[in-house]
């Protein structure tokens, strides 16, 4: 009997052996989702008849002799991947009806592999956000408690992950947009190097930052969807042009005298006590493991945040100038002239997250502001930048939490704007510097998964899925599942 | 008070490319609505700019072309505004580093002369759709199959002075444009656009005062009114004691006048940053050498080859070299008829005058450059008198391409034989004896007027074909 | 800080209304990011260059060649107004 947890590695084998259909896979997943979803509400579409279309092709390949470790493997992706005649919403009144007439590269590439979506992922509206609250189609519940966000802004595809409605979601990384999820979520998460994965066809929010990666069970399956996902693309200036190595090939390595560097910032004041103790055991595991423990500094890791928050915003103010209702996308009715058509159509289709970040983006970027707040953070990001770089040349990779609590309660009145901003103080660092880190399980506190970071070096991928891979072989908080009724099993 | 005119230029010029500067759709002229566009020209969620390797070169080309220095890092940012015919919110320009520096262009004047304007940048942009108002009833029509053609944005300092000199100007940038082979240059089609930046000062003032942009003016003509009425309203402002407001104008050639343009932007922050979705673009010297050596022979040089070694005046090598086709049916006359003076004289006398009759240009017609070459060496080996090759420049114009067969076919070839021109003088001095004696009994100036009833008869015994100089010659001889 | 004033042309240049029941609102979260910003003066950047993108390679310059990926149809389907092949928008007035 395949259980709904199962890792895509296990999948592809018991796909392999035929002891199940990619067919009946795909049916399990429909049937759970569509059971499960109006709790959770971590998928906005299900595409029934070209998940199952897909499901037969793939088995009809695998009976034609074809051989792939994800064929046929279903997964979901966030809505904000464009995929060609189904609707990609980014979560946004501003799209809710948008077909897009193309595919995503990362959605070709994941295709071409043989895997089969099942639908589209709930996210946080255009990807601004740290708990899936402010989507058009509403909040996404945290499987692990209802009453608690999942994180953002790929709430939807970690929820979707952790409740096992698929082994695998892509999800996109901004300021932490994966890792964050990820760790409150329970499961595992990587953001690759800023230019190892195609951003053509995603929809745009910060341009020098966003970066798709997979959410998925394990680090050797994060393995084997990046080997996929990877790759430059001619259409994308900024996909580097470097090879693709086989990321599966090095997770069995030893990790003894790898150096691990604990910046002593990250266990400051903003962090929870019990996120601190979980995190700090997972670090013991990898001294255990053989891994030299360093303490090492990052000084620049709060000024992150206000770096983040003028560049994100500024950037995304002219990436959503397209949103203007006369090609595509929400119109008012009934436009008096054009400036009627502009102001209404697009204070009606954004929500307030995102109007509240065009609004302080356009401001960051205008003629009195400009070099104060714009130039000013692109020269603290390049400090930051070359702190990371300089640590990273005395330890190989560097440890901390992935977030600042566990997961916490929807609607927290008490949580304000910028308090919000700040649960990305530990992640948006690899952001600025455009470097992978991967977040894995590394225990519970009252329940309420706890992830752990891992940073690497630029195009270091496969040295963080080792150190991860061989942290999850020596404990079991990956496999942990969601202790609640109709979720297991 | 004696008012200067101050006046520097903004040209677009939209590059010959086959495909767009950041896509890869067509960028050819005339086609349907909204056709030639990829998702990135209508700036669907996610699509991304990619630079076309050509529109590089082109610039690199231009930069070359007049003398400027080649950035060797430049970038590209984001001007934004809101407009429909600007599908992403914002053009792709460049700001703050464009790809060509400062450089020097030699214009020529009319009169000869050589006008130096300093050329302060140029850097390639995206052009914007196009408007199309009133096309259906109370709505304006989005075309985006001309977003995202590559352009490349010269702008010069404010060296111009008078409309002749940007008329001059304009005529060059043609000229070099088209010889440099990456772009149509035409005003009339939108390929090179012109802005002018206007304002005036009084004589001998080092200040500059405030300016007005003139858009969209579509012809040289419109261009010299524009300038002549825009400055007469700012002289009439000034003179009253008020200022001149900076602001964008058109040229409205009904009414005569210039006018404001309702404003495309609430207030023109452009909020200009650096495109992130784009790397710096890096050109190497190897690069910029190997663009030098294969750039094609430059219209001041021409004009310097035309005036030292072929011996024309200032003012022929002007007009021969305004363009390229010009300059090389010139060249390629000239290698058939080895006479250039006499190529420079049909090109700008007869061939000119029946190319402005049918508005035609000279790529246009069927008068080849071999055809006019070999007609000029009938006339130098005599075997044409003038007034016949004229004859037989209308069967080149027509399309017979062989001169001598013209010249067979209609029996044109002039009467040289001394012979039978005697024989005609002589029959004529026996037909005619009253104007023998006429002639015989008159002064010399009077004589030249008489021998004219000779040589008409001689001409038309001779179906117009006698030899004039000859003809001329043996009357003088026989009539005494 | 900055004001009310300041806040509704922020917003108009970003084609964006804010109602007069929310304008102060909005004025008091858009102050609360700004005060984030203030932390930035107290690094020191002299001769630090602005970092636009993390990646520092060049440019890739594509070959001039024409392709054309979703035909007029699939470009336009989405349009909520068109007629004749134009996407339409109210009158302009130029």
């Amino acid at each position: 009997m395949i259980g709904p947890f199962e890792t895509i590695s296990s999948l592809a084998r018991q796909l392999d052996a035929r002891h199940v259909s990619s067919r009946e896979l795909v049916e399990d997943a429909i049937a759970r989702t569509e059971t499960l979803n109006s709790t959770l509400n971590a998928v906005v579409s299900l595409d029934k008849p070209g998940a199952l279309a897909a499901a037969d092709q793939a088995d009809q390949a695998r009976a034609d002799g074809a051989v792939s470790p994800l064929l046929g493997v279903p997964m979901l992706h966030k809505d904000i991947f464009c995929t060609r005649g189904v609707k990609t919403s980014c979560a946004s009144k501003m799209l809710a009806d948008f077909i897009p007439p193309y595919d995503a590269t990362v959605v070709k590439k994941l295709h071409d592999a043989g895997m089969v979506s099942l639908g589209k992922c709930n996210m946080d509206e255009f990807a601004m956000g740290s708990s899936n609250e402010t989507s058009f189609f509403g909040a996404v519940k945290n499987p692990w408690d209802v009453d608690r966000v999942p994180g953002g802004s790929s709430g939807g595809s970690a929820a979707a992950v952790a409740a096992g409605l698929a082994p695998l979601a892509t999800g996109t990384d901004t300021g932490g947009s994966i890792r964050q999820p990820a760790a409150l979520c329970g499961i595992t998460g990587l953001k690759p190097t800023y230019g190892r994965v195609s951003r053509y066809g995603m929809i745009a929010f910060a341009s020098s930052m966003d970066q798709a990666g997979p959410m998925a069970r394990t680090a050797e399956d994060c393995a084997l969807v990046l080997n996929a996902m990877a790759g430059h693309d001619p259409l994308d200036s900024t996909s580097a042009d470097i090879s693709v190595p086989d990321y599966s090939a090095g997770l069995e390595k030893s990790i003894e005298g790898l150096r691990v560097g604990i910046p002593k910032e990250f266990f400051s004041s903003h962090l929870n006590d019990g996120v601190a103790a979980t995190v700090s055991a997972a670090v013991k595991e990898l001294e255990a493991a053989g891994a030299v423990i360093v303490d090492v500094s990052l000084p620049s890791t709060d000024l992150g945040v206000s770096t983040y928050y003028v560049i994100a915003p500024a950037e995304a103010s002219a990436n959503l100038s397209r949103y203007d209702g006369v090609r595509y996308g929400y119109r008012c009715d009934s436009p008096s002239d054009l400036q009627d058509l502009y102001l209404r159509s697009r204070t009606e289709g954004f929500g307030e997250e995102v109007k509240r970040r065009i609004l302080i983006g356009t401001f960051t970027l205008s003629a009195a502001s400009y070099d104060q707040y714009f130039m000013k953070a692109q020269q603290v990001r390049r400090l930051i930048a070359e702190e990371y770089q300089s640590v990273l040349k005395d330890v190989d990779v560097i440890a901390g939490p992935s977030a600042p609590s566990t997961a916490f309660v929807l609607n927290d009145g008490s949580k304000s704007i910028t308090d919000m901003y700040m649960e990305d103080v530990f992640t948006i660092g690899a952001n600025l510097a455009g470097l992978p880190a991967i977040s894995v399980p590394v225990g519970l506190v009252d329940g309420l998964p706890v992830g752990m970071q891992l940073i690497g070096s630029r195009f270091g991928e496969a040295q963080l899925l080792n150190i991860a891979h061989q942290f999850q072989i020596r404990t079991d908080w990956h496999s942990l599942t969601p202790d609640r009724e109709g979720l297991t099993g | 008070m004696k008012w200067e005119k101050v006046m520097g230029l903004e040209v677009h010029l939209q590059l010959s490319t086959q495909s767009k500067i950041f896509s890869s759709s067509a960028t050819a002229f005339g086609a349907d609505a909204n056709t030639q566009t990829n998702p990135l020209d209508m700036a669907l969620p996610g699509t991304l700019p990619v630079l076309n390797h050509a529109a590089v070169s082109q610039a690199i080309v231009f930069g070359l072309g007049v003398g400027a220095e080649i950035g060797k890092v430049s970038r590209f940012d984001r001007k934004n505004y809101f407009y429909p015919d600007l599908p992403k919110g914002y053009q792709i320009s460049q700001f703050f580093e464009p790809i060509v520096k400062e450089g020097v262009f030699e214009v020529p004047l009319e009169d000869g002369s050589i006008f130096p304007v300093r050329i302060l940048r140029a850097h390639l942009e995206e052009d914007a759709g196009k408007s199309v108002h009133d096309a259906i009833p109370g709505h304006t029509g989005i075309d985006l199959k001309r977003a995202g053609t590559p352009l490349l944005e010269v702008v010069t300092e404010p060296d111009f002075r008078t409309a002749e000199q940007v008329v001059a100007y304009l005529k060059a940038l043609h000229a070099l444009v088209t010889y440099l082979g990456i772009s149509d240059g035409n005003m009339s089609e939108g390929s090179m656009r012109c802005d002018v930046n206007l304002s005036l000062r009084l004589k001998g003032e080092t200040k500059y005062g405030t300016r007005t942009e003139l858009k969209n003016i579509n012809s040289f003509r419109f261009i010299e009114r524009a300038i002549h009425v825009e400055a007469e309203r700012q002289q009439d402002i000034l003179e009253s004691g008020q200022s001149v407001v900076q602001e964008t104008r058109l040229f409205d050639p009904d009414n005569d006048e210039t006018r404001s343009m309702r404003s495309k932007e609430v207030a023109n922050d452009y909020r200009y940053f650096p495109d992130p979705d784009l790397l710096p673009i890096v050109i190497d010297d190897e690069t910029i050498e190997r663009i030098r050596d294969a750039l094609p022979e430059l219209p001041a040089v021409k004009r310097g080859r035309y005036t030292t070694e072929l011996g024309l005046s200032q003012y022929d090598a002007n007009l021969l070299t305004q363009d390229r086709a010009t300059a090389e049916f010139f060249e390629a006359c000239c290698a058939a008829s080895k006479n250039p003076k006499a190529t420079a004289n049909w090109m700008l006398g007869d061939l000119s005058a029946a190319l402005n009759k049918e508005g035609l240009a000279i790529g246009g017609c069927e008068v080849t450059p071999e055809g006019l070459g070999s007609l000029i060496s009938r006339i130098d080996d005599g075997t044409l008198s003038s007034k016949m090759a004229k004859t037989v420049f209308e069967g080149l114009w027509a399309g017979e391409p062989d001169v001598d067969r013209i010249i067979e076919d209609r029996g044109l070839k002039q009467v040289s034989d001394s012979g039978t021109l005697e024989t005609i003088v002589d029959e004529l001095i026996a037909n005619n004896p009253a104007q023998v004696d006429q002639y015989r009994a008159a002064d010399e100036g009077k004589q030249k007027k008489l021998i004219g009833f000779f040589v008409g008869q001689a001409m038309k015994a001779s179906k117009g074909q006698a030899n004039p100089q000859m003809l001329n010659q043996l009357l003088k001889q026989k009539l005494g | 800080m900055t004001d009310a004033a300041t806040v509704r042309d922020v917003a108009a240049l970003a084609r964006l209304t804010i109602s007069d029941q929310d304008i102060e609102n909005a004025t008091a979260e858009f102050n609360q990011t700004l005060a984030l910003f203030d932390a930035l003066s107290t690094a020191d950047t002299t001769d630090v260059a602005p970092m636009i993108n993390p990646l520092d390679s060049a440019q890739r310059l594509r070959t001039d060649r024409i392709e054309t990926l979703v035909d007029r149809a699939g470009l336009m389907q989405n349009a909520p107004a068109s007629e004749q092949d134009y996407f339409l928008v109210p009158r302009v007035l130029d």
